[in-house]
């Protein structure tokens, strides 16, 4: 077991399982400035790691995987110009979209904004039957600018994703499975144990095969289906080779 | 005919859908008509969004049988004048929706239905084909395999398959329109140029890649920065209080 403890994530390792925790409970794990530097760090960290293969992302709290970004921190850059160099500088939502290994997000009470594209960013969502979900933004002003706009469209289409952001409203965590916002919900006092029992089973398989896979998926949402059809084939063909076997 | 009213102190456009003679469809009447009140609806800043409802069984079809080839361009432009409206647009179905009727709602953002509502594309059953955006449309949002099987069939499908597909956002109980006008409603109390933003980043980052789509969704979002609304939003939220916003 390896680990790395920054104050507002956390990182620890365990047959292969690197488990990441948003560290802020006593705020609901709000997103602010810190935390997006220590997740920059720590989801490096996990990519670079050799010995964690699957990943895990988290909340620490009783009270909710991550209620949003940090408000009081709005309105506090110089100007619009140092906004978009900030942003691009240190893209955390790049690097961790990037990332070829499997991600899970297990979700708990409250998910918002900033909350839910963490999740969308991430490759199996599974949600305690207590989590409730809402895109807040436009109802302060502004719009997602964690992915969200872009990510939750392709996960669960276009009418659903208007629907959920344009109104702001709070979605079940029944209703965001059957909009298939996420995959799978269980009870609360089973979440941990269901997301570590399924980060097992995908650490037991062939790594190589699961980063192919999800490598062959994403990047074929971006090409047209023929495109994406020779993708796979190059990656399903590079992976034989390195395996040796057909 | 097409009927415009407004609604909510003028910030909710009402557009309905009254009686059509087909041939009114052939000679551009209707068309122009919906021109008309897209234009009407662009140039009213004070509008926050519109809802699209229809007095005719099959929502712009005389019936829900196999509908008339009628002029495909003329339609085409219709449902692209529908699907180019920066407000958000809701579909409020009461009677169903077929053919090129279902093909005008698929253009709208959300969409709204009575229970005993039917829906199908029945082009096929006349021996053509859809043609107001329905080959385009329907995949994007029920899926190939899906929307072949419902474009090849002509089949018609009920409220709850229609919401099981994706075809609807919401089933309703009573009236399509009382649900509607709410979710305007609820809509309108945003910033209404983060809401138009908002639906522009969604719907034209569907068509580019994920990278592309981010630096869409970075800059729109870096933009509203220099609005009075973001931080109208922001400060009404540290006071705890409801947010006035002016569209500036």
């Amino acid at each position: 077991m390896s680990g790395l403890n920054t104050s507002r994530v956390l990182y620890r390792v365990e047959n292969a399982v690197a488990e990441i925790t948003l560290n802020r409970p006593e705020n609901i794990n709000v997103f602010d400035v810190y935390m997006r530097d220590d997740m920059f760090r720590v989801v490096k960290l996990f990519r670079d790691d050799p010995d964690a293969r699957i990943g895990v992302i988290n909340g620490c709290g009783e009270k909710g995987f991550c209620a949003g970004a940090d408000l009081k921190e709005f309105g506090t850059t110089p100007s619009q110009l140092a906004s978009r160099s900030i942003r691009w500088e240190r893209d955390i939502w790049g690097l961790l979209y990037s990332i070829e290994k499997p991600i899970i997000a297990s979700m708990h009470g409250y998910v918002i904004g900033t909350g839910i594209e963490i999740a969308a960013l991430c490759d199996i969502r599974i949600s305690s039957h207590d989590a409730i979900f809402r895109m807040p933004e436009v109802t302060l002003g502004m719009i997602p600018a964690a992915g969200g706009t872009q990510t939750i469209s392709r996960a669960i289409g276009m009418a659903p994703t208007l629907d959920m952001i344009m109104t702001g409203r709070k979605i079940t965590a029944q209703d965001a499975l059957q909009m298939r916002l996420v995959d799978r919900v269980v009870p609360r006092e089973d979440l941990y144990t269901v997301t570590k029992s399924l980060a097992l089973d995908l650490a037991g398989m062939d790594i190589k095969v699961l980063m192919s896979i999800k490598m062959a998926a994403k990047m074929g949402l971006d090409h047209s289906l023929q495109q994406g059809l020779e993708l796979e084939m190059r990656v399903a063909n590079k992976l034989s080779q390195a395996t040796g076997s057909q | 005919m097409i009927e415009v009213e407004f609604v909510a102190q003028e910030q909710i456009a009402v557009l309905t859908l009254q009686d059509q003679d087909p041939k009114k469809i052939h000679d551009g009447v209707l068309g122009g008509q919906i021109e008309d009140a897209c234009n009407a609806i662009k140039e009213n800043d004070d509008l926050r969004g519109v809802v699209i409802t229809s007095l005719i069984d099959g929502f712009l079809s005389i019936e829900p049988r196999i509908s008339r080839p009628v002029d495909f361009r003329e339609l085409a432009t219709m449902t692209n004048l529908i699907a180019d409206i920066e407000k958000p647009t809701i579909a409020a179905i009461e009677y169903g929706a077929h053919g090129e009727g279902l093909e005008l709602v698929l253009s709208c953002d959300i969409r709204v239905a009575s229970l005993t509502s039917l829906f199908s594309l029945p082009q096929i059953l006349g021996g053509f084909m859809p043609s107001a955006g329905g080959t385009q449309r329907l995949p994007r949002v029920a899926g190939m395999g899906r929307a072949l099987e419902l474009m090849l069939t002509g089949r018609v499908f009920d409220s709850h398959e229609a919401l099981m597909i994706g075809v609807i956002q919401y089933r309703q109980d009573s009236s399509a329109m009382c649900k509607a006008l709410e979710l305007a409603g609820k809509i309108s109390d945003h910033g209404p140029v983060a809401v138009r933003y908002l639906k522009e980043a969604v719907q034209d980052g569907v068509d580019m890649t994920l990278a592309q789509g981010l630096v869409l969704e970075s800059d729109l979002s870096i933009l509203l920065h220099s609005t009075a609304d973001r931080m109208e939003g922001i400060n009404s939220f540290v006071q705890r209080r409801t947010p006035r916003y002016r569209g500036q």
